[in-house]
């Protein structure tokens, strides 16, 4: 037993193990959720407001899913296979929100965004 | 009795021949089979898409008297050929520091010499954009320091590619140098140092009249590897220039790359291939002669 | 002699250790902001550090498609290297008729560079069907001549008497040499793993030319394919130059002696 004990074992490892652990936690967050809340800019939720996600790609994005928000403001959008999204917003009587760009660790990482969508009142 | 041993002898040294035999195969078939192929090859027109023709010499002539690129890729292997003293200076340098009894020599010398077994092709990238004319950190340096106003594109300039390869080049091969230096450093007995010393010869004396002739044949080895390495980085100028602006990096072995694989003249670039060949030969054989034979035939690559 | 200080030596060696590191350094930094891409002047030390380069290059790229080829080819030249010229350094101490021939003709082989060959070799392997293959990849470099003499060197001083002996209680070849040879010679062992592992794993020039797909492309020439086209400023191309940079390094940290050693036997014992 103590022959196989070296810095090579150790290392090699110590890297399986990492790889294990990492795909472990991958295949239990990746749902390809995305959840989050569209606010004012006075924090009063926004109803009804659609919510589009592209896909960035290497050279450009592509539209890939869409969700509306409730009456509380909130929306999910799901089935998202993808490790880079931008995020815009569109709602009655607000400025489009300009795409916000939204970095995954990997495919179909699930995400809820902390901070609430904040739009401005048109005009 | 006599003659069972005999039989039994024989069929042991059959054996043993066999051992012989996977390593033979691939000698054979991936040296000595394409040498004489391609020495066939350069006597032929031919092409993936024709049968072969006779060609005589067509090839050596056009080669010899008509390509402009063939003269400009053989300056260049000696240009870059010349570099090796270069970095055998630089290297012996190093390694006078870290043969010293100073702490830490161990980690300097593995600093130095991590470059060496890396990815040549990563290395290349990496040079290519530290010369880079816009984001390049050698050209930030360079506006830091108010030399150059507008930044110096290293690789797609004329006069620079070259020597910025040859940079690159250095870099990588220095802590290699440096080992086979040490080497020869750590073998000169301590001894004739005190006795030169004792007899009241300077450092530098000291230097010139006991290092520099005990490390002969080290700086020799490193003299050769310099020889081969400028006949086989194909990498480093892939990655870094392709061999432009304007051939101004092509070696003999990029040439011989583009003649046959990018322009699919396979005949013209076996001709290519016999020239580097001789070339080759006979630079080692020179190189082999003045060091009386000490540095040997040397292969590092593949 | 009297004791110099040694704060210049050191100054010295940091400033070549400087020089030697800041590439590294550089390509890290950059791996993990990509931000002196972009901006003027470029900080020194990291801002706003994130992996999100690596992620990019993961999907852009079969990465791990590209690791498994570059492993599976040095994989066959390693193992073949350690086992093909054992035999054939051991066969070269026996003495037999045509040795000399043999060592004649190792030594002539060994003035052909293989660059001097790509054109034949390459015509060769398309005639054995071995283009874009794994095996094709892997087979020119799947018996090194500088490892034969290696391992010959290393046989040679193995004591005669434990041979003979071996040989007089009927101990055939082979196993002499996989029980009694190798396992007093694990420096050669070292050397010959080491060296088959540099050669296949930074082997550019003929993945560059036997290979035929993308799947089929090792680590040295996906990332040059990648470099192909992408722009030189895009932080994701440094992140996959980390990628391909760090098993070498690990290995090299690992291993630091034998690297070294091996290294420079090779290019002494030729």
């Amino acid at each position: 037993m103590r022959r196989w004990i070296n810095r090579y074992s150790i290392t090699f490892g110590l890297i399986g193990l990492a790889v294990l652990g990492w795909n472990l936690y991958v295949a239990a967050h990746r749902d390809g959720l995305l959840t989050g809340r569209v606010a004012a800019a006075d924090g009063s939720a926004i109803a009804g407001a659609t919510v589009k996600v592209r896909e960035r790609t290497m050279v450009s994005s592509e539209p890939r899913a869409e969700a509306k928000t409730d009456a509380q403001g909130r929306f999910r959008v799901e089935g998202l296979d993808y490790h880079h999204l931008l995020v815009e917003v569109e709602a009655q009587g607000f400025k489009p929100l300009p795409r916000q760009s939204v970095r995954l660790w990997f495919r179909g990482q699930n995400r809820a965004l902390e901070a609430p969508l904040t739009m401005e009142r048109a005009g | 009795m006599f003659q069972l041993i005999r039989t039994k002898r024989h069929r042991e040294l059959a054996l043993v021949a066999l051992f012989l035999v996977p390593s033979l195969a691939i000698f054979t078939l991936y040296r000595i089979v394409p040498l004489f192929w391609n020495l066939g090859l350069s006597f032929t027109e031919w092409s993936p898409f024709k049968p072969a023709k006779f060609a005589g010499l067509y090839h050596y002539e056009e080669m010899l008297f008509y390509d402009d690129v063939f003269w400009t890729a053989l300056w260049n292997t000696v240009v870059f050929m010349a570099s090796a003293p270069i970095a055998i200076a630089l290297a012996l340098a190093v390694a006078m520091l870290v043969n010293g009894d100073i702490r830490g020599r161990n980690v300097y010398r593995a600093i130095v010499f991590l470059s060496y077994p890396l990815m040549t092709v990563a290395v290349g990238i990496i040079w290519r954009w530290l010369f880079d004319g816009k984001v390049g950190l050698i050209n930030y340096v360079l506006r830091g320091l108010g030399l150059t106003e507008k930044g110096i594109s290293f690789l797609d300039s004329f006069e620079w590619a070259m020597a910025s390869v040859v940079v690159a080049a250095i870099w990588q091969v220095i802590g290699f140098f440096m080992i086979i230096l040490l080497t020869g450093l750590q073998s000169i007995p301590r001894n004739l140092h005190e006795a030169a010393a004792i007899d009241g010869a300077g450092a530098w004396q000291r230097f010139r009249r006991v290092t520099l002739p005990l490390l002969r044949p080290s700086i020799f080895l490193c003299l050769v590897i310099g020889i081969i390495n400028s006949f086989t980085s194909f990498d480093l100028i892939y990655v870094m220039t392709g061999g432009g602006p304007a051939n101004a990096t092509e070696l003999l072995i990029t040439y011989v790359y583009r003649a046959g694989f990018v322009k699919n003249q396979f005949d013209y670039a076996a001709a290519l291939t016999v020239a580097l060949f001789v070339f080759f030969l006979g630079l080692t054989w020179i190189a082999n002669r003045a060091s009386g034979g000490d540095a040997g035939a040397v292969e590092t690559g593949e | 002699m009297g004791r110099h200080p040694t704060w210049p030596i050191h100054l010295a060696l940091v400033a070549v250790s400087f020089v030697m590191l800041v590439p590294f350094y550089w390509v890290l930094k950059t791996s993990v902001t990509g931000e002196n891409i972009f901006s003027y002047p470029p900080s020194v030390v990291p801002r706003d550090v994130n992996l999100f380069y690596y992620v990019d290059v993961w999907y852009y790229i079969p990465f791990v498609r590209f690791l498994f080829n570059s492993v599976a080819v040095s994989a066959i030249a390693v193992v073949s290297n350690v086992v093909f010229n054992a035999l054939a350094a051991y066969a070269l101490t026996r003495r037999f008729p045509g040795r000399k021939w043999v060592i004649l003709l190792f030594l002539s082989c060994m003035m052909i560079p293989f660059q001097a060959t790509i054109i034949p070799a390459y015509l060769i392997t398309q005639k054995l069907g071995l283009l874009n293959t794994h095996l094709g990849l892997a087979l020119p470099l799947c018996s090194t001549i500088v490892c034969i003499f290696v391992y010959k060197a290393s046989f040679e001083a193995v004591p005669r008497s434990l041979i003979d002996a071996a040989r007089i209680d009927g101990v055939p070849d082979w196993q002499i040499i996989f029980r009694i040879m190798l396992p007093l010679s694990k420096p050669a062992i070292a050397t010959n793993v080491i060296l088959s592992f540099i050669w296949s794993w930074n082997s550019f020039l003929w993945p560059l030319i036997v290979t035929r797909d993308k799947a089929m492309q090792t680590l040295p020439l996906g990332l040059s394919t990648f470099l192909s086209y992408l722009e030189n400023t895009t932080g994701a191309l440094y992140a996959f130059c980390v990628m391909v940079l760090v098993p070498g390094i690990v290995l090299f940290l690992l291993a630091q002696r034998e690297f070294i050693q091996g290294l420079t036997s090779g290019a002494t014992k030729g």
